[in-house]
């Protein structure tokens, strides 16, 4: 199925996509521990029986360019998972993942920031992980300082920043960098509303941009906007896999979809109204 | 080699999962787990700016908003290296000429190295955040602490040269050998980094017991003592002998303190720091996936 074309295009392929989290106690970090019931043979197959959640199962999705997928799924259903999977952080235990083209992924709030340096500081080094030349680091600068607004406080350290100044530099960072992918994680749809507004405009003209856009999100809202295909994610599996209406349609209970189309609804009639 | 502006191929590919165990077969060969672990050096060694500046930036974050800054790595050396060196050449009746030069330079020698080995363990802890965050290569954070650890070393050679110069150690053209004993410095320094890391990310008790061993090695090492001061002790010789951190300060320090240089010792090191590289990038190959799973 998969021809050659695909590769020198924006694409994603999994197949059979696996993915087991081992769960650390206090015991199994110990190296003591460890040793000790290797030693002590009979002992060993029950202890090396560790805990480990079967985070994602035997996942296969292809995506090209200009495809939106969406993924729903309850709290710990892998959504998560599989997003830093898709970004290369996780790797697989089974099944195969093939991904061409640059991307980005928006997972963690404080894009790798570090607190103890300044808004500044963190600019240049989020400039220096994504390669960027000299000019291009200074637009970065002045664009994502003029968009979040903390022009008095991005020479102080990003420790002093409450947790909202925080989100609107991660958040002015993570979508400062057009990606052919982007693959991204809900909280980006959070913080003040004033700034939610400015942000929603900033991610969509991002994702607009982007080939392929991979989003997690709880908000069905947030999914049948901006996607046309979902995946259903229940305990790492895959439940339903299609166009986003339908996929919406029977993960969510009844009642919700009929409030979701309302919604939908009014939206258009206030779009209407107004013009 | 791919362009960032080029769409850049990054292809996992696997089998079905094992049984859950800790040595983790993803059912990659270790061919290909070998081209994946040299890959992450390569793309390593292109990121070299960054490893750079988080490198300084981490000796920065250490000093702001103290008056001496780094100078502070400097001053407390100097003090240090001024105490023990009067107190230890008058304990043991030494020439102060020959002892107090061969401290200082033992001293903070050994505490690059020491240091290096110890910071390894936290080569990938530390960088929990970003590992999170983004796919980036992790030998890029063992570069890291090779060269925050470099950094402060370049601090504290001011030390060695005062007390050289205060001590008027002649310095001739046979010291540029010390040079090719640390460039196996620095490639164990890095092969120490991704070794240790990997294994103190999964077992939280290991920086401890390495900590424990380089208190042992510290006092079995001659560092506050000359080999000269234990002649004809055949234990001792012994464990002089078969120390493999002795044969690596005897390749850097012999050259520059004018000693002459054993080829013994260069051969030991050399053996010892090819046991270590093999070490460390098996354990690599087989371990890197995991990393960020065990962090």
């Amino acid at each position: 199925m998969v021809s050659l074309d695909l590769s020198r295009m924006v694409s994603i392929v999994a197949r059979g996509l696996s993915i087991d989290f081992p769960l650390y106690h206090g015991e199994s970090r110990s190296l003591k521990k460890v040793m000790l019931s290797a030693a002590t043979s009979r002992l060993a197959r029950d202890q090396k029986q560790r805990v480990v959640v079967k985070a994602v199962r035997d996942v296969s999705f292809a995506l090209k360019a200009g495809d939106r997928l969406g993924l729903v799924g309850e709290n710990g259903a892998g959504k998560t998972t599989l997003l830093r999977a898709l970004a290369g952080i996780y790797e697989p235990v089974g099944g195969t993942l093939s991904v061409h083209g640059q991307l980005t992924a928006l997972l963690d709030l404080n894009q790798g920031m570090n607190t103890d340096l300044t808004g500044r500081e963190n600019i240049r080094l989020f400039a220096l992980y994504k390669k960027l030349s000299r000019p291009e680091t200074a637009r970065l600068e002045e664009d994502v300082v003029q968009f979040c607004e903390l022009e008095q406080f991005i020479n102080l350290p990003v420790r002093t920043f409450s947790s909202g100044m925080m989100l609107r530099l991660g958040f002015a960072l993570a979508t400062a960098i057009r990606p052919e992918i982007l693959v991204m994680d809900e909280w980006l749809l959070a913080g003040d509303a004033a700034f939610v507004e400015k942000a929603r405009h900033r991610i969509e003209s991002v994702a607009r941009r982007a080939d392929i856009l991979i989003v997690s999100s709880h908000s069905a809202g947030v999914i049948k906007k901006w996607t046309n295909r979902a995946i259903w994610l229940n305990r790492g599996c895959m439940v339903a896999d299609g166009p986003t209406e339908e996929v919406l349609r029977a993960y969510l209970p009844s009642a919700e979809w009929e409030e979701l189309k309302r919604a939908e609804m009014e939206s258009v009639d206030q779009i209407l109204c107004a013009s | 080699m791919t362009d960032t502006q080029v769409p850049s191929v990054l292809i996992f590919s696997t089998s079905p999962p094992p049984e859950p165990r800790f040595e983790i077969r993803s059912g990659l060969g270790w061919r290909d787990q070998f081209r994946l672990a040299i890959a992450d050096l390569r793309e390593a060694a292109r990121m070299s700016r960054l490893a750079w500046t988080l490198s300084v930036l981490d000796i920065k974050l250490r000093y702001r908003g103290s008056l001496l800054g780094p100078l502070w790595l400097t001053l407390s050396t100097a003090v240090m290296i001024g105490s023990i060196g009067f107190i230890y050449s008058y304990l043991f009746h030494t020439n102060m000429t020959t002892y107090f030069p061969f401290l200082t330079f033992s001293l903070i020698f050994w505490s690059f190295l020491s240091t290096t080995m110890t910071d390894g363990c936290n080569t990938f802890i530390q960088a929990e955040g970003t590992i999170k965050a983004m796919k980036l290569p992790l030998s890029l954070y063992a570069t890291r602490t090779v060269l925050r650890n470099l950094i402060i070393l370049a601090h504290n050679v001011v030390v060695i040269v005062l007390v050289f110069l205060l001590f008027r150690v002649p310095i001739n053209g046979w010291s540029i050998l010390a040079v090719p004993g640390f460039i196996v410095w620095l490639i164990d320094g890095f092969s120490v980094c991704l070794l240790f890391g990997v294994f103190c990310t999964r077992f939280r008790d290991v920086p401890q017991i390495i900590m424990s061993i380089l208190q042992i090695a510290f006092f079995i090492t001659p560092i506050m003592w000359q080999p000269s001061q234990i002649k004809g002790q055949p234990l001792v010789t012994l464990l002089i002998e078969v120390n493999p951190l002795e044969s690596l300060m005897h390749i850097v320090r012999a050259p520059i303190l004018g000693e002459p240089i054993g080829w013994l010792a260069w051969s030991d090191a050399l053996l010892f720091s090819g046991l270590l590289c093999v070490g460390s990038l098996l354990t690599f190959a087989r371990l890197r996936g995991r990393v960020a799973f065990w962090i």
